[in-house]
């Protein structure tokens, strides 16, 4: 018989391995068929041996050894132990005795061979495993290189088949037992294989490394490297973590080398460290073993565990790898490959010895300090180097990135540190990272030979302070740790570009010629360093305050301080310097000699905008750089947050100096908020064309209304007129985060204004405007006529992005106020979309407007006014159901158009709905019953009227598809019983749509969907415990899920998603449980599959009630992982 | 300051200009444009810049209302774009003449007689429909001289 079938196969291969052009599509599926048809056979051991034996194509032995691998797993546990063990004699001879075997079928028998090892120490605990270790160090000690090459692989399949256990399911085996075999392997094998490794490639590598011998070193060392990551993950850790722990193995960043007390007398025989350090040195210029040899130095750079007894062997075992290392890189010029693993062993020496660093030897810290700073230099140029070639590997710019993560540290704990250490070392890194970014001759900005250029900026592009964010957080620390120094450099560097960019301006407004290249560059080159000073600067003034109260450093904050009581600081000059950004610091006496350095910085950079501001007055903006405009923005926006009007209370100490100039009641506050105000209103007049600008600027304007005392600030500062005229006439050139921005703005200082009388006069001021416009524009008597007319529309889309504003600056306590003057507005709008149905922008902006309104303002509104909300929202949804129901179109983008509707009428709905959860109204109930509306049947009301405009087309845009099912989940979880009161038609649509969604779209989607099975089910089981009768509208998902599993149409990682749903399914309906099970077993044809699978379903439900409590279910999940390794290493897939 | 004082509106109805002049960064998705001499809706807007410190520009993709082909353009951010005068109005329909001429109702009652049926499977619903003696809206799609019905909806119950 095996005649036939290899002749088949060897023809089927030929057909497979032929080029396409040379067979058919028929003959190539019915090659396939025959190898697929092979995978299934049974018992094929004697079969396989003999096709090993018998064929020459590399192919069919491949697929042999495959065949072999799956039958095993799936019938281990009915083999004759004799049998296995002689198959896997046969299998180790026959590599062994074959050494001309293509690579990937040798590896392919090795991790049969391996997972045979692993399955076989589950039961003998590694008893087994110790003698093929045996053997296979007599493979390597016989000096013959082929075969001692083959007892590194067989050692690597082993560890690479223990390493894992989460991702390794498809031995057939349950995590637990994965988990328990590799922590055995660890215990009783691992410490050998290191042990074994090192002595080895000490013998190897005593003289000069023979150049026959690379392979093997090679892998040895990566055997060696393999010991060294190996995740000694505690058994206490839940499954979850482990899996992490795990996945980090497989990527760069492995885990710690965290050893118990067993490995002392390995790792911490001096000897280790030397031969790692001494082996890298000779092999570092080698690529293919330098990469292992240098992991092997950064994970014993990580040493930790109960294998350090105490801080005396800890501090000598971080001596001694420094001196090691400090004799490295003082001696060597560092090539660019070796860059990130040198900065990954001074980081991991960092982080995992931090305590112990100062313990040692002073002249081994300062000489590693050195050291650390120097390379913390050499890597940044690296860096800027790579950036101004464009180069696609950032060696450099990863190492200098770990290496600012290290000083992070560091500087954490600068004063366990000699002070000047720290200072000094802050200084010379931030020196260089400034030159870095400047043109010469200050810097040397483009060494790589590339500068600026002309290329195409997509304005997606990440911008330089996100991109660099981390970087520059940590040089504005290294700043801040040398404030003396820092400050005033920057502010000499900056005070020097702008005036020679004014000059160059100047020039330019001069000559009304066109400009020359040669200036243009020039001018560019200063918009990049003034760029990056202004990056600089914001990074060393202001922290990143996200999600926190933004404060003044404490280092600027004393330095500030320290000057004056040094008597340096001269505040009369300081605020004449301050005051007069239209003049330079030299025409102002003193500035030099006595200014804070402090407020120096600041005022630089309002020169800065001065200059930009009459570049604008003398029509020059073309001439400007929005880029340069938006970091000061954004240096402004942030500077704002904390030295404008700081709060004295937050502050230990604070320096009179920067309270003079911008504190509470100042006039240097009030000047400065004006200030502010023009550069924003200049810049949205000017640069309404740039996104990015105006999008910072609103950030900038939104942050100066932020708190009550800023906010009055902005009230007095006398040019709240211009923003309301901006804000609220006609301006139908402003893009739309301005119009919106600038409502919000003016809202949200209506929150500060007190006094009820000043209050509606405020509203009079900034709402009525809007009002009025609105009233104008839809009141007039042919408005009937007119409303088609494009002025009129844009006059419409106009004044709504103004509400839209509105509602996105409405806070709790301007809620009603603010609701009752819009609403006269909102009740308009249903017949406005009736209207406009035909124009989509406008039909668009009413759905977001009230998606806004719903989102801001619901939740403080009290019932009342929440009723009228959903009175208009639902005559809204009906309205737009009305246009567009039973309408054909010839427009393509009909459905694009259709989609952006529904997805803002489902956050709509969305919205609503939370208003169940989330009521922050304090407002009691209604006395009668009948007023009380609530927010679900308010919903459920307006999903019936979108239900007939979804279809499982729209589902198809992934975004759409995601609110629905949020959306469905989220009532399904707060209000069961309300989804099965829905109208049979509805109802019906829903569920098919929760079918289809568990298999349909990925992920996210199956997850919900299984969370809307279980809540409903959960739901019908309580219902039924009450009494009433069961709902069987759920029992076809039980069915249907347990088909999905059993034939892995639910991708493994959702498995445990599904196994509470199922639970609670099965509570529901037993009965058509035992049915099922019972259909599953009848469709069995072999019966030794069907006895196993009765084991297995007997097993899933066994001691289990089925009465949903907590310990049951989580029973059932734990049966149920099982029941799935078991079932799914036996039932074959069709 | 305001632009829109410069600018000169007239109504598409007057014949003196089918589009009007508005600034590139003020348009909007979903809105419309004149790109290659056709009005199109706008289904993509980006925008982009020459070199770290140049000015923005803005791309825009739009579909021809008429014909649906795809047009692409790109304009510097500050410029001036044409953008069409577009009107989409509902008509009742209430006859079909001989040579395939719609009757259509504007709201106000009055009738026009000068639009054809469409081409296409549009067409073929709108006359099936039509005979099946239900009552039908149009809508009626206007820009740059050309007017054309773009779509039907089969009138139930109460709308206006």
């Amino acid at each position: 018989m095996a005649d036939q079938v290899l002749a088949e196969l060897e023809a089927a291969a030929q057909v497979i391995l032929a080029p396409p052009n040379l067979i058919t599509g028929q003959q190539r599926q019915s090659a396939e068929t025959v190898f697929l048809n092979f995978r299934k056979t049974k018992s094929p051991y004697q079969l396989c041996r003999e096709i090993l034996e018998r064929s020459s194509v590399d192919y069919v032995l491949f697929e042999s050894a495959g065949l072999i691998k799956s039958a095993l797993i799936r019938e281990w546990v009915m083999m004759q132990d004799e049998d296995i063990r002689s198959l896997r004699q046969y299998l180790l001879h026959y590599i062994i005795s074959k050494p001309q075997l293509a690579p990937f079928v040798r590896e392919r028998i090795l991790q049969v061979i391996a997972i045979m090892v692993k399955r076989g120490s589950v039961e003998d605990l590694g008893r087994d495993r110790g003698q093929i270790l045996n053997e296979v160090e007599g493979l390597i000690m016989t000096g013959d290189l082929r075969r001692q090459l083959l007892g590194c692989s067989i050692i690597s399949a082993l560890m690479q088949e223990y390493a894992t256990t989460v991702k390794s399911s498809d031995v057939g085996l349950a995590w637990e037992v994965h988990f328990k075999a590799k922590k055995q392997f660890e215990i009783s094998d691992l410490k050998r294989i290191f042990k074994f490794c090192f002595g080895a490639l000490g013998e190897l590598t005593k003289e000069e490394i023979q150049e026959a011998l690379l392979p093997l070193i090679k892998h040895l060392l990566s055997i060696t490297e393999g010991v060294l990551v190996w995740g000694y993950v505690s058994p206490h850790l839940p499954k979850r973590l482990i899996g992490v722990f795990e996945s980090a193995y497989e990527s760069d960043s492995s885990p710690a080398l965290r050893l118990g007390p067993m490995w002392r007398d390995v790792i911490l025989d001096p000897n280790v460290l030397d031969l790692f350090f001494t082996l890298y040195w000779k092999v570092r210029t080698n690529p293919q073993l330098a990469h292992h040899a240098r992991n092997c130095l950064v994970q014993l750079a990580t040493l930790n565990g109960l294998v350090i007894e105490s801080g005396e062997v800890e501090t000598q075992y971080l001596t001694s790898y420094l001196q090691s290392f400090l004799k490295l890189v003082s001696n060597i010029d560092v090539i660019d490959q070796e860059a990130i693993g040198i900065s990954n062993m001074v980081r991991k020496v960092i982080t995992f010895f931090r305590a112990t660093l100062t313990s040692l030897p002073e002249d081994i810290l300062r000489s590693f300090m050195e050291q650390m700073t120097r390379l913390t230099c050499l890597f940044a140029e690296g860096a800027a180097q790579e950036e101004s070639m464009c180069a696609d590997d950032c060696l450099y710019m990863e190492a200098f990135e770990h290496l600012l993560e290290a000083w992070i540290i560091v500087l954490s704990e600068a004063q366990l540190f000699p002070s000047e250490f720290c200072k000094q070392s802050s200084a010379q890194i931030f020196n260089t990272y400034l030159s870095c970014h400047l043109a010469p001759p200050d810097g040397n900005r483009g060494a790589g030979g590339k500068e600026l250029n002309d290329e195409e900026i997509d304005a997606t592009e990440e911008n330089d302070r996100d991109k660099f964010k981390e970087q520059l957080q940590t040089i504005g620390n290294f700043g801040r740790q040398v404030p003396g120094h820092s400050l005033p450099l920057l502010a000499r560097l900056l005070e020097d570009r702008t005036n020679r960019l004014s000059g160059q301006l100047n020039r330019m407004a001069d000559q009304s010629q066109p400009m020359s290249i040669s200036s243009s560059s020039l001018v560019e080159a200063l918009y990049e360093d003034i760029h990056w000073l202004v990056l600089l600067a914001g990074h060393v003034l202001c922290m990143d305050s996200e999600g926190e109260v933004a404060l003044v450093p404490s280092e600027i904050m004393r330095y500030s301080m320290d000057q004056t009581q040094q008597g340096q600081v001269n505040v009369e000059t300081t605020m004449r310097l301050l005051a007069s950004p239209q003049n330079s610091l030299s025409d102002i006496d003193g500035a030099e000699q006595s200014a804070d350095h402090v407020i120096r910085l600041i005022s630089a950079v309002f020169r800065l905008c001065q200059l930009e501001k009459i570049a604008i007055s003398a029509n020059l903006t073309n001439m400007l750089s929005p880029e340069l405009s938006s970091s000061i923005v954004w240096f402004l926006h942030r500077w704002s947050l904390s030295y404008l009007l700081p709060i004295e209370s937050f502050y230990s100490e604070i320096s009179t100096t920067i309270l003079q100039a911008f504190g509470a009641d100042t006039p240097g506050a009030l000047w400065t908020v004006s200030f502010l105000l023009e550069k924003i209103e200049c810049n949205i007049n000017v640069f309404k064309g740039e996104p990015n600008l105006i999008k910072e600027t609103m950030r900038l304007l939104i942050t100066l209304v932020e708190s009550q005392i800023k906010s009055d600030c902005v009230l007095k500062s006398g040019r709240l007129c211009n923003l309301v005229n901006l804000a609220t006439k006609d301006r139908f050139d402003l893009p739309q985060a301005a119009k919106r921005g600038l409502m919000r703005t003016l809202v949200q200082i209506g929150t500060a204004v007190q006094d009820p009388s000043s209050k509606q006069q405020y509203w009079a001021q900034t709402l009525q405007p809007l009002d009025e416009r609105f009233k104008q524009l839809t009141g007039s008597s042919n408005f009937a006529q007119t409303y088609h007319q494009e002025q009129i529309r844009l006059g419409i889309i106009d004044v709504l992005e103004s509400f839209v504003g509105v509602t996105q600056g409405v806070q709790g306590p301007v809620a009603e106020g603010v609701f009752e003057r819009i609403t006269p507005v909102l009740n308009e709008l249903p017949n406005l979309l009736s209207l406009y149905h035909n124009y989509q922008e406008i039909v668009q902006l009413i759905l977001e407007l009230f998606c806004e309104c719903t989102r801001r303002m619901l939740c403080y509104l009290p019932q009342g006014d929440s009723i009228r909300i959903y009175e208009i929202c639902l005559r809204t949804i009906q309205t737009y159901a009305r246009c567009n129901t039973n309408r054909t179109t010839v427009e393509n983008t009909a459905e694009e158009d259709t989609f952006q509707d529904i997805l803002l009428l489902m956050q709509l709905l969305t919205n609503l709905l939370t208003k169940e959860i989330i009521d922050c109204s304090h407002t009691e109930p209604a006395g009668n019953p009948e007023q009380n509306v609530s927010p679900v049947n308010v919903f459920l009301f307006g999903l019936n009227i979108i239900m007939p405009l979804m279809t499982m087309d729209l589902l198809k845009f992934p975004s759409l598809c995601l609110e629905y099912f949020k959306m469905i989940t989220f009532v399904c979880e707060i209000h069961p019983e309300k989804v099965f009161d829905l109208p049979v038609e509805l109802l019906s649509q829903l569920l098919a749509s929760v079918e289809l969604g568990l298999f349909s779209f990925g992920h996210e989607i199956t997850i919900l969907c299984c969370d809307i099975i279980q809540v409903l089910a959960k739901h019908i089981y309580t219902e039924g415990r009450k009494g009433r009768p069961k709902n069987q509208l759920m029992a076809p998902f039980m069915n249907l899920l347990m088909n999905l599993i059993l034939s892995r149409q639910i991708n493994s990682d959702l498995i445990s998603s599904t196994s509470i749903p199922l639970y609670y399914l099965i509570c529901c309906y037993q009965e058509q449980y035992q049915q099922l099970v019972q259909s599953f077993l009848a469709a069995q044809t072999d019966p030794r599959i069907a006895e196993r699978l009765t084991a297995a379903f007997v097993q899933l439900t066994a001691c289990i009630e089925l009465d949903t409590e907590r310990p049951q279910r989580l029973r059932f999940r734990d049966n149920f992982d099982k029941f799935i390794v078991n079932v799914q290493g036996f039932l074959m897939v069709k | 300051m305001a632009d829109i004082e410069d600018t000169h509106f007239e109504t598409g109805d007057s014949g003196a200009s089918v589009t009007y002049p508005q600034q590139c960064s003020a348009l909007r998705k979903n809105g419309f444009v004149m790109l290659k001499s056709r009005p199109c809706k706008i289904v993509e807007m980006s925008t982009s810049k020459t070199g770290k410190h140049g000015h923005a520009k803005v791309h825009l993709v739009g579909i021809d209302i008429f014909t649906s082909k795809k047009y692409e353009d790109i304009c510097p951010s500050t410029h001036n774009m044409d953008v069409p005068f577009v009107k989409r109005e509902d008509y009742q329909l209430t006859d079909i003449s001989d040579d395939n001429y719609l009757s259509l109702m504007a709201d106000n009652g009055d009738i026009r007689e000068d639009l054809k049926i469409p081409d296409g499977e549009l067409g073929i619903q709108l006359r099936a429909d039509f005979d099946a003696g239900k009552e039908l809206l149009c809508t009626v799609l206007k820009a740059c001289g050309e007017e054309v019905v773009i779509a039907i909806k089969t009138n139930t119950a109460l709308d206006k």
